[in-house]
């Protein structure tokens, strides 16, 4: 499967990061895998609501679907609480 | 042999890589989909700068007499492409974060109430489910952890229901099949507001998450 653009660049930050960290600057690495991190979950988060977006263009939301969306917000919470 | 002699002794290859990655990105037909108009159009100019600085160092002449690889990398032509590197993705990172153009999209697919309840509880598992790779993230610090799990326990229960709270906590799938049933004013009302406190309640997970997730001074 080909990466998107995005994940060309992400890998390229997460290079960097790990150049700068193995030429003696940690602080430097460190800021820029925060940055990539963050990168990261908003593509996450983007690409989740493309679904949900293709989803409602085709249909209405059914009870079904919400049970779905609930039992994994309920698994995702217990996770996170548990951590 | 040191990393500026290793990177002049591949000039042509190093630089016909960056030109051929920058090519593809240029091309990606989803990437337009992937981010605004205006982010789109500074991520077009910053390729193209890039573009530009791969074709001008490629034509550097040689300095080595007989060695036409040499004379391309100094070490102060790498910090000023680690410094354009940086600023990138300074741009690509708030870009990323903050572009939305897929979740304002679901809301905006969503015409009828029960669908926007849907749409913002998908919209709080998408957030959920980043929140949860950051607390097993063992770098988190605790603070931070700590920070998610009290967002997540005060937020879940008013997306999800919980009968045995004190007011009573119904769950977003219930108001939306009580407007269903009985689309009145009160219902639609019930139903709105709910609809609203869960956006206000992804926003906070969302602040906790970029907390946690932003570089520490």
């Amino acid at each position: 499967m080909i990466a998107s653009p995005l994940d060309l660049i992400l890998i390229s930050l997460r290079g960097t990061s790990l150049a700068l960290e193995l030429a003696g600057r940690p602080q430097a690495g460190n800021a820029l895998n925060a940055l990539a991190n963050a990168a990261q979950a908003g593509v996450n988060i983007e690409a989740h609501m493309k679904t949900v977006a293709d989803k409602l263009a085709d249909r209405s939301a059914t009870e079904l679907d919400f049970e779905d969306v609930e039992l994994r917000i309920r698994e995702e919470t217990d996770a996170i609480l548990k951590a | 042999m040191s990393v500026i002699t290793s990177i002049n002794n591949n000039k042509t290859k190093l630089l016909g890589i960056a030109t051929t990655v920058l090519g593809f990105i240029q091309a990606y037909p989803g990437l337009r989909d992937m981010m605004s108009a205006s982010a789109f159009g500074w991520t077009m100019f910053v390729i193209g700068i890039g573009v530009s600085i791969c074709g001008f160092l490629n034509s550097n002449p040689a300095t080595a007499p007989g060695n036409t690889q040499n004379g391309f990398a100094s070490h102060g032509m790498l910090r000023l492409l680690i410094a354009i590197s940086l600023t990138a993705t300074v741009l690509t990172g708030v870009t990323a974060v903050s572009g939305c153009t897929q979740t304002t999209r679901a809301y905006k697919q969503a015409e009828s109430l029960p669908n926007r309840a849907y749409v913002a509880a998908e919209h709080y598992f998408a957030v959920l489910r980043e929140a949860r790779t950051i607390v097993n993230d063992p770098i988190t610090p605790p603070q931070a952890k700590e920070r998610i799990q009290a967002a997540v326990a005060a937020a879940t229960p008013w997306i999800v229901g919980d009968p045995e709270s004190v007011p009573r906590k119904p769950s977003l799938r219930a108001l939306a099949a009580a407007y269903e049933a009985i689309p009145s004013a009160a219902t639609a009302t019930e139903l709105q507001t709910a609809v609203d406190n869960a956006a206000r309640l992804v926003a906070d997970l969302l602040q906790a998450v970029r907390t946690a997730r932003s570089p520490s001074p």
